[in-house]
């Protein structure tokens, strides 16, 4: 994984040539914001994000949902016609807890369909399913048992209070109502 | 952010470079601490690494 770590914010475009260099080296990408403390911080390297062509964001409205919390989503353009589905991480209780973290980060794959096991893809949209783990010479029964283990202990975290994955497929972040007024230009953009 | 003894001082390279010289960058980033992406002035921006990590074990 390449690794970024900002004690600040960071400028779009120092984001975006991370992630063009994870592209490049065939490694998922993370970028750690140490100095985000609260929601509007994220909302201000959110509006940061937003003002360059590649990043959209934008509020989602996942089924099922009975919440006035705000969903926000976030992609990364990769190429024309493909992007990446920014997965977020936060401190804030708002967050699902497989997505709490001590500091606030956004996490993608910034290459292709490269997971021949995920067949099940989108054409135009990357995920991390969709990362290449040729490295890792992971025999196929090791791989099915990594991701069993994997959606078995997500249930596990999401079970109490009811939370449930699929809300967060297309959401990089859930952040509190008091978040979304500030978030309005930043989807309008 | 603090170092222990044991642990590599980061190499350094400019914000230019850093946005032009992507080889360099991976290159750099591999290396025991990773590499410091520094503003004009010598202050440290940011950070960039590539740390390795082993799978977890399946259950």
């Amino acid at each position: 994984m390449l690794s970024g770590a900002f004690p600040a914010m960071a400028d779009e475009a120092e984001i975006s040539t991370i992630f063009e260099a994870g592209g490049e080296a065939k490694l998922p990408v993370i970028a750690m914001f140490a100095g985000i403390r609260t929601e509007s911080a994220l909302v201000e390297q959110l509006a940061r994000l937003s003002a360059g062509d590649r990043w959209t964001v934008t509020e989602v409205f996942p089924d099922g949902v009975e919440s006035d919390d705000v969903f926000v989503g976030v992609e990364w353009k990769i190429r024309e016609g493909l992007v990446s589905s920014v997965m977020g991480l936060a401190p804030f209780p708002s967050m699902p807890v497989t997505r709490r973290a001590p500091y606030v980060c956004i996490a993608a794959w910034p290459g292709e369909h490269d997971n021949p096991r995920w067949t099940k893809f989108e054409k135009g949209i990357v995920h991390f399913l969709d990362t290449d783990l040729t490295n890792l010479k992971l025999p196929e029964k090791k791989y099915r048992a990594l991701t069993k283990a994997s959606i078995d202990a997500t249930k596990e975290l999401l079970k109490e209070p009811p939370d449930d994955a699929r809300f967060y497929r297309k959401a990089a972040f859930r952040l509190s109502p008091a978040s979304r007024k500030t978030l309005r230009p930043v989807f309008d953009r | 952010m603090a170092r222990t003894p044991s642990q590599k001082k980061p190499r350094t390279m400019t914000i230019d470079q850093f946005h032009r010289d992507r080889s360099a960058l991976l290159t750099a980033a591999k290396k025991a601490g990773g590499v410091d992406v520094v503003n004009p002035d010598g202050s440290v921006r940011f950070h960039v690494s590539i740390p390795h990590a082993a799978l977890p074990e399946s259950r």
